[in-house]
């Protein structure tokens, strides 16, 4: 009953907002539609101007800005490596060439309870529930900034935004002009090239991005990977009040998968996961009047993942069950010739539209209002096994406010909601609310509490996949619809205070989320109709746990001529919690349930420093260091350990070496060198035999 | 009978001043505080819905003040024509457009009413400019449909600092990226001129794009400005023109005073050290930019 006059509450909240948002004023008879509100009026704030955004002390959420400079002094090759910058985030290489990338821990192979965008564009795939890295058609070099927010939110970005949502903003053609070259070496046979061009007409300013991202892997594994991408980023401006902007991109390549657990080569089975995906994204925007804007999207992705099936041979040294080739041969045969050597295979296609209006109703009251429709269909004969093996979809629209209300001018307040709704596990509505209050010009302190859902996935809700053991079937994992959506309740604390005479500033947080019927993957259920084990696989709310702690972030830039930084990063997060892993009868455990703690699925301490400096104008020297707490991630290294305190736990000292060269007025050349994990203190990433040891590159970019 | 005498009395008014608001917003408020603190006698602030409720007789104040457009142009005529009028905080293009429309208003006969404005005489803006980047001849700007007609008083600014004027207008239908780009090419700043929020809201973006992309420093017309990534602005704020404007109207009436109105004298400079650094800019600082920028007007 509580929970009915809760969610009525939140849908007349969320309708409230979506009315506010409408201009309220009507204005008489005017002098001249040229007045003194014409200077008061905001100026659209461009991050890429100033580096740091000024409206930090008045957003609902704790949001950190990966800048330009950051990246470049943190000598990062790939996207996710940037997220060590951010407080509470962990970043793991699961494979050399498979990223994850999680928000306070409680997370495995496929980390889902973040939002990834570029340029607002969503990367999440639905058919593993995660972010596929290494398809993503962008490389650092393209990247411009990063935002981060820290936090659920759910009602800005939709039920991924679950903990927290990245938006990967990348350079725009409009302030980019000539081409660039890198190349890179080093390290686990690196070959890394990437090209951008960037050019005007009179109709059209774009972008021209391409490489090939190439490495062998770890000696141990050889688990290579090899990206090829081509993206162009166009920006139109037909009128003074119109602007669109489309993208479109296309990758190709494959990268190793196993078990990394595993020290026997043939049990870890390595083996390439092929990927081509292509991608088409166009948005207008349209100034309306002094006041308003509006924004219409129209998004497409289509990833297709491929990997490769056992031989008889294979199969049988593999499975110890199958005693020789021939019986493997029969029980490929049976199965219609699926011997899936990785699951992560399939094809899906995703088409998003989205409309948004922005608005400044009143002097005091800005909003955003919009909705999504989201149209998901994925096929896969391992993770969505079906008669014809045919397509699985889900429907899904979004209908969502926010609005900033400047009370007075130290008090703003925040509201925000966004109803969903899905074909799979219909509808919900989460909220947040914020009241940031302006102790000082220059320090803000700000209480947010969010309620919010994520709804089941497509693969969550459909995942199937048997095998035929000659007769009898062995059912793996079956679909299960009875699933509510994961809920999270999170309240903050943060504190920001700016000291612009220094250029520094200090963010803190303070934070205590509650999630429950969390789904996590793998609940063993009894099942009289698997003859062979008595059991199968579903995925259910079958976990829950708090996390409590505090983040804290410290930035301090330096003016000409050294523009020396420093960026310190530090998350204290406990949690608390339990996950049933479902039926394990003769297991001993209470009523053969096998309920285990996820405390340890997070590490208590994460840290990282960064420093850079230009001791010439023409030369970088960046050092970062990183620490993260032991940690026993789902599916990874512990799982299967019997020590419990390995050597998960890192700290690790990267350093950046850069020198430019002007060859004349146009074009310059770059070296630099770049050393990871300089004193070489080996540690596990994720899986046991994944280790992270010294790694060493040169990169050598043109411009002109 | 007691009625009607309770309905026609009008009760006794203990200010001298009276200042209505266009708005009853914050920044009209501002203005109106610091006019009511800086003049020796009492104030009563409204704004311009509460004035057609208040039973009091307008021409029972010594000063009336109009803050804002909007209440500018309703009490040019709801005064008594021989009565002062002074508007304060309004663009001076707005009240060269209220001065046409009431041309055969007795008021301006009678010189009857002033103006304070709230933009910026353009040699002010562009000394800023010559501050901070004392090697710049091109100085750039982009006009829309309103500003346009200001052309001819920033061609005469430019040309006494000893700087050329380049300058673009810009229509709705025309493309901005590309007028833009040749337009601030070749410049050694950009000046961005106010004109209607929207045409500002649809330019500023590639404005701050573009400066950026060729490194050319860009001055701006507010504190909003800098925030988004100008370089500097030189504004005056709604105490800056409070402060004035009790001013001039404490000024005895001299033979010579005109309805032309007058630039505000006090100002607010605002600089960015991120777009500086970007710029390769050493900054003063504030107080010896705002002491030179005085030195000069004397």
């Amino acid at each position: 009953m509580k929970s009915l006059t809760i969610k009525r509450t939140q849908r007349s909240l969320l309708a409230t907002l979506v009315l506010l948002s409408f201009p309220v004023c009507a204005t008489n008879h005017e002098l001249t539609d040229f007045n003194e509100d014409d200077f008061f009026a905001d100026i659209p704030t461009v991050i890429t101007a100033t580096n740091i955004s000024q409206k930090l002390t008045e957003a609902p959420a704790a949001v950190s800005i990966i800048s330009r400079n950051m990246i470049e002094a943190s000598g990062a090759l790939n996207i996710p490596d940037l997220f060590r910058l951010v407080p509470g985030m962990q970043v793991y290489h699961i494979h050399s060439n498979k990223m994850g990338a999680s928000y306070h821990g409680m997370s495995d192979d496929f980390p889902s309870r973040m939002e990834v965008m570029i340029n607002g564009r969503s990367i999440y795939i639905p058919l593993l529930t995660t972010v596929v890295w290494e398809a993503i058609g962008i490389s650092v070099d393209d990247v411009d900034y990063i935002e981060v927010v820290r936090g659920s939110n759910v009602p800005t970005h939709g039920s991924n935004a679950f903990l927290g949502a990245i938006n990967i903003i990348t350079k725009s053609p409009v302030t980019n002009s000539g081409t660039s070259l890198k190349a890179t070496a080093g390290a686990l046979g690196t070959r890394n090239y990437t090209a951008r061009y960037s050019g005007h007409s009179e109709q059209l300013n774009y972008t021209l991005s391409a490489g090939s991202l190439k490495n062998d892997g770890i000696d141990f594994y050889d688990d290579g990977g090899h990206s090829k991408f081509v993206t162009l980023y166009g920006s139109m401006t037909p009128s003074l009040s119109d602007t669109i902007n489309f993208e479109v991109g296309f990758t190709e390549g494959y990268a190793y998968r196993g078990d990394g657990n595993k020290e026997d080569l043939i049990q870890a089975n390595f083996s390439p996961r092929e990927h081509s995906s292509n991608f088409q994204d166009i948005r207008w925007n349209r100034i309306l009047d002094n006041h308003s804007e509006i924004q219409l999207r129209y998004t497409h992705n289509y990833l297709h993942l491929q990997t490769e099936n056992f031989d008889a041979a294979g199969l049988a040294a593999y499975e110890s069950g199958v005693p020789d080739a021939a019986t493997a041969a029969l029980l490929i045969a049976a199965n219609d010739g699926i011997a899936p050597r990785d699951n992560e295979r399939g094809k899906v296609e995703t088409h998003d539209i989205g409309f948004l209006y922005t608005a400044e109703p009143t002097e005091n009251i800005k909003s955003v209002t919009g909705s999504n429709f989201r149209y998901d269909r994925a096929k896969s004969d391992v993770l969505l096994q079906n008669e014809n093996n045919s397509w699985v979809d889900e429907t899904s629209f979004q209908l969502f406010g926010n609005i900033e209300y400047r009370a007075t001018n130290k008090l703003t307040l925040n509201f925000g909601a966004m109803f969903e709704e899905s074909s799979i596990a219909g509808g919900a509505t989460s909220v947040r609310t914020a009241v940031n209050y302006a102790i000082t010009d220059f320090s803000t302190i700000r209480a947010a509490y969010s309620n919010a859902y994520k709804m089941p996935s497509l693969l969550e809700a459909n995942r199937a996949y048997s095998v035929d053991f000659l007769g009898p079937v062995d059912i793996y994992t079956a679909p299960y619809r009875d699933m509510k959506p994961e809920q999270i309740d999170s309240f903050e604390i943060g504190y920001f205070h700016l000291w612009p005479k220094y250029s520094s500033q200090i963010d803190l947080r303070l934070f205590h989320e509650e999630i429950t019927d969390a789904i996590v993957r793998g609940k063993k259920i009894a099942a009289t109709n698997d003859p062979i084990d008595g059991n199968y696989d579903i995925s259910d709310n079958n976990a829950e746990w708090t996390n409590q702690g505090i983040e804290a972030q410290f930035k301090y830039e330096s003016s000409a001529p050294h523009r020396s930084s420093v960026l310190f990063n530090y998350s204290y997060n406990h949690t608390d919690g339990s996950w049933n892993k479902g039926y394990y009868p003769g297991k001993g455990f209470p009523n053969d349930m096998d309920i285990r703690s996820l405390n340890n699925k997070t590490p208590l301490h994460t840290a990282s420093i960064l420093l850079s400096t230009k001791p010439t104008p023409n030369s970088l020297i960046g050092l970062s260091h990183y620490y993260m707490d032991h940690v026993q991630w789902l599916e990874g290294y512990h799982e299967h350990a019997t020590d419990p305190t390995g050597p998960t736990n890192y700290t690790r000292t990267d350093l950046k070496l850069s020198n430019t060269y002007a060859l004349d007025n146009q074009s310059e050349l770059e070296l630099s060198f770049i050393i990871q994990n300089l004193f070489d203190k080996e540690y596990v990433e994720f899986y046991k035999y994944n280790i992270f040891d010294r790694r060493t590159y040169i990169q050598m970019g043109l411009k002109f | 009978m007691v009625l009607l005498i309770l309905v026609c009395y009008v009760p006794p008014v203990f200010a001298d001043n009276l200042i209505v608001l266009s708005r009853n917003l914050d920044t009209y408020q501002k203005v109106a505080r610091q006019i009511s603190s800086d003049l020796n006698s009492p104030s009563l602030t409204v704004d311009l819905s509460q004035l057609s409720n208040q039973r009091f007789k307008l021409n029972t104040f010594k000063n009336v003040i109009a803050v804002g457009s909007k209440a500018g142009d309703i009490l040019f005529n709801l005064l008594p024509a021989e009565q002062d009028l002074h508007i304060t905080f309004l663009p001076k293009q707005t009240y060269q457009t209220l001065l046409k429309k009431y041309k055969n208003h007795q008021r301006i006969r009678n010189k009857t009413v002033s103006a304070i404005f709230l933009d910026q005489p353009f040699n002010r803006q562009l000394r800023l400019a010559k501050l901070l980047i004392p090697e710049a001849k091109v100085v750039a700007t982009a006009l829309g449909t309103t500003s346009s007609q200001l052309q001819p008083d920033i061609k005469s600014a430019a040309a006494k600092e000893n700087l050329t004027l380049r300058h673009e207008t810009l229509l709705e239908a025309d493309n901005p990226i590309h007028k833009l780009q040749t337009l601030i090419d070749g410049s050694d700043f950009f000046l961005a001129v106010a004109d209607k929020s929207v045409f500002n809201r649809s330019t500023a973006k590639w404005i701050l794009y573009i400066s950026f992309r060729q490194r050319i420093p860009l001055i701006g017309f507010s504190k909003k400005y800098v925030d988004a990534g100008a370089l500097a602005a030189v504004y005056s704020s709604p105490e800056d023109i409070g402060r004035y404007t009790a001013e001039i109207i404490q000024k005895p009436k001299g033979k010579n005073t005109g309805i032309n109105g007058y630039y505000p004298r006090y100002f607010t400079i605002a600089l960015n050290p991120t777009a500086a650094n970007s710029l390769r800019i050493s900054l003063p600082s504030i107080d010896e930019l705002n002491l030179q920028l005085k030195e000069m007007e004397k």
